[in-house]
């Protein structure tokens, strides 16, 4: 798998929710099709990253081990969506 | 979403909080209306020293304070306020009690959006999707 890293957020050592918080501002920020690394030491963010992934519309590429507490999350990052709200007219 | 605080501990702000940053960071509308006790809590002065925690297990108290000290963890307010940089979130205090302490939106914490009254309420519950009693 070949790509090229645009931003790497280091989130070590911050409790649930910090690392997907630190993740969701990178990607707001980022441009479509980049990808964004995550390193986070959080348990929480094996399964609450690639849930995010799945219903922010974002690409998990893969999870690779850095050592035996931390994991580097790959994204790319998809479409935009806008924000369900709902027309209080 | 529609969150309902009656509770004005620090845990059960802390829970709306998290529970709070999942449905934003997956773009839902979250709004919370605190009742009661919560409304006591989101007092300026007040806010800082409700972190005293009152859970039962002093290593749980420990272990939470130690984690806000060394920043691996945020106070649940400066949670709720990054909240508002990344969606639509928004928390209204009971104008009942404020009126019965006698408090004008200034009085409470930065964190505090609006004081309405619970006709305001009924209409975002008729609104929400999920509705939530903590």
């Amino acid at each position: 798998m070949s790509y090229q890293i645009a931003k790497t957020v280091d989130a070590v050592g911050s409790f649930c929710p910090g690392p997907l918080m630190e993740l969701v501002r990178a990607v707001k920020e980022a441009e479509t099709g980049s990808v964004i690394e995550l390193l986070s030491s959080d348990k929480g963010s094996v399964g609450e990253i690639p849930k995010w992934c799945e219903k922010a519309g974002h690409e998990l590429l893969e999870v690779v081990d850095v050592d035996d507490k931390v994991k580097s999350y790959r994204i790319k990052v998809g479409e935009k969506k806008k924000r369900r709200r709902r027309n209080k007219e | 979403m529609l969150i309902l605080l009656k509770d004005g501990s620090y845990q059960s702000f802390a829970t709306m909080a998290m529970i709070a940053t999942g449905a934003v960071t997956s773009d839902i509308e979250v709004k919370v209306f605190a009742m009661e006790d919560a409304v006591y809590a989101l007092r300026k002065d007040q806010i800082d020293k409700h972190i005293k925690f009152e859970k039962p297990y002093p290593e749980y108290n420990a272990a939470l304070q130690d984690a806000i000290d060394t920043g691996k963890t945020q106070k649940w307010w400066e949670l709720f306020n990054d909240l508002k940089d990344l969606g639509d979130i928004e928390l209204t205090v009971c104008a009942l009690v404020a009126d019965l302490l006698g408090l004008e939106l200034e009085d409470f914490a930065d964190v505090v959006d609006d004081i309405q009254g619970v006709a305001k309420f009924a209409g975002d519950a008729e609104e929400a999707d999920i509705f939530i009693t903590i």
